[in-house]
């Protein structure tokens, strides 16, 4: 066959080709077509079906890549919870030490205790006659220490100034003078008014109580609170401070862990026997003896103290130097 | 009879055919109807001419269409899609001739041995279609006889209208080596056919 023929056949001009096509046509059995174009339905109709498949794979897939985030979430949510409880306890061990502080501190010996229930400061404000409110209970730490500051200085004004104010005042009142320590207390009371608000809901209890006539049996501090001018008029406005005279918050009183808006007395305590003295001796000669009484009966202590209160009541009073009534001598 | 110029070879069929089996892979099964009904009839004569057997033939023709319905996700339109059709087919055949253990070689049968299983002479075929007839097995024995590499090229030629070239990328050899198989291949059939071809004249002359 030479390169002409083959150009030729390539050309489809050949016989060969010719040839070919008139070969007997073979056509394609009728169950092939059946069956070729039933598969091609059927591949169809299993992709459609499978794609709710494929979403579901889909899902699962996402769900896998959030699970591999769950052991992270879990523990950063552990250790937040961990923080939180440390960073609360820590709080609270903060706020159960405060009193312990407070005692030891002579400034805030009457500080209340902050984070004090407040259906407890409730029930207390309904069982004290007279109450000053308190601080809010819940007051941070920093507020707190401001608290604390301004106290403090509060505090030192006190004992230069205002003392003496309340003297004068009680000097000049109708009734027996308050003794030091009485003074010195009623100082202590009066500064949660100067560093937390009162809250409205006390001030018409402090009012209704004061005017209340004293309860027949009450201690005879309650007669003197009651007598004595209010501690606005006697301090002319400058501070505000109130006594809570009540029998059954002696015992905290006198651990002196008590609220910082409430001062209570009791009448076996110091501060009653003090009163006592004063309510007692409201001349100066009696009391000389009494004082010498005691110093006859070797309480010297007692004897001093009634002595200081003595001199601070009446100090121009002429005690001759050889008096034994006198702590000097 | 088929038309005298190839089957499938337009260049807009060739367009229009990777447009069809794109909509078939999105889910238009009319789509691939068109396609099949363009193509089942040059596969399934490649097939057929190719291992001699109609049940095999039919066989190979559904393993073919299976594998196209089953890839049609991963068609792209890289080439042509008869090209991708007939290498598929080439390789199914291939497979099928290595699974029976029959050479790949085929039959090694010289053109000049069909000279005995031709029909007798012009004497015994008195008319021109008896020798016609003669001269249509004798070239069907002549293509069964050659060698299946050079059938298969001859085939893919006939029936789908490739250049050597592209029937070169089906088969998988050169360009070269498929315009020589298809050279050989030509020369046997055309030895065959004037072997027959004078004494059908005769016959027709003598009718």
């Amino acid at each position: 066959m030479d390169d002409r023929e083959f150009e030729e056949y390539l050309r489809r001009e050949s016989q060969i080709s010719q040839q070919y096509r008139e070969l007997q046509d073979d056509a394609v059995p009728a169950h092939l077509d059946a069956l070729v174009l039933e598969q091609a339905r059927a591949a169809l109709q299993k992709e459609s079906a499978a794609a709710p498949r494929d979403d579901l794979a889909a899902v699962r897939r996402r769900r896998g890549r959030l699970m591999r985030w769950a052991v992270p979430t879990a523990l950063a949510a552990s250790a937040l919870l961990v923080v939180s409880i440390v960073i609360r306890s820590g709080v609270q061990h903060e706020t159960l030490l405060l009193p312990q502080v407070r005692q030891e501190a002579p400034g805030a010996a009457a500080q209340p205790e902050s984070m004090e229930d407040k259906s407890v400061a409730a029930e207390r404000a309904a069982a004290a006659p007279l109450v000053v409110p308190a601080a809010p209970p819940a007051a941070p730490a920093a507020a707190r220490a401001e608290m604390e500051m301004a106290r403090q200085v509060q505090q030192a004004r006190i004992d230069s100034a205002g003392m003496q104010k309340r003297r004068a005042a009680a000097e000049s009142s109708a009734t027996a003078a308050a003794p030091a320590p009485r003074a010195q207390v009623d100082a202590i009371a009066s500064l949660p008014a100067v560093a937390a608000p009162r809250p409205s809901v006390a001030e018409p209890k402090l009012a209704a109580e004061v005017s209340e006539p004293a309860p027949a049996g009450a201690p005879a501090d309650v007669a003197l609170a009651k007598a004595a001018p209010s501690p606005a008029q006697a301090t002319g406005g400058e501070e505000l401070d109130e006594i809570v005279l009540t029998g059954h918050r002696a015992a905290r009183s006198a651990r002196g862990a008590g609220p910082r808006d409430t001062v209570r007395t009791n009448a076996s305590g110091s501060t009653d026997a003090a009163s006592d003295t004063t309510e007692a001796f409201r001349e100066p000669e009696p009391w000389l003896e009494h004082i010498r009484q005691l110093r006859h009966d070797g309480e010297d202590r007692q004897a001093d103290r009634e002595w200081r209160r003595f001199r601070k009541q009446y100090p121009d009073y002429v005690v001759a130097t050889d008096d034994p009534a006198r702590a000097d001598r | 009879m088929r038309s005298a110029t190839p089957e499938i070879r337009h260049d807009a069929t060739v367009q229009d055919d990777a447009a069809l089996m794109l909509r078939y892979r999105d889910g238009d099964l009319r789509a691939f109807e068109i396609l099949y009904a363009r193509y089942k009839g040059p596969l399934y004569r490649y097939l057929q001419r190719q291992c001699h057997d109609a049940q095999i033939a039919g066989d190979l023709f559904q393993e073919v269409w299976s594998k196209v319905i089953a890839s049609r996700e991963r068609y792209e339109v890289k080439a042509q899609f008869n090209t991708w059709l007939f290498r598929i087919a080439h390789n199914c055949a291939v497979d099928h001739f290595r699974r029976s253990g029959r050479q790949h070689a085929g039959r090694m049968q010289d053109v000049d041995e069909l000279q005995d299983e031709l029909p007798g002479s012009s004497q015994d075929q008195p008319d021109s279609a008896a020798a016609s007839r003669e001269v249509h097995i004798a070239f069907r024995r002549a293509l069964e006889a050659l060698p299946a590499e050079q059938r298969d090229v001859f085939l893919l030629y006939e029936e789908t209208g490739l250049s050597l070239e592209e029937i070169g990328r089906v088969t998988g050899v050169a360009m070269e080596t498929a315009k020589s198989r298809l050279r050989y291949a030509v020369g046997k059939l055309r030895a065959a056919l004037q072997l027959h071809a004078p004494r059908a004249g005769e016959a027709g002359a003598e009718s």
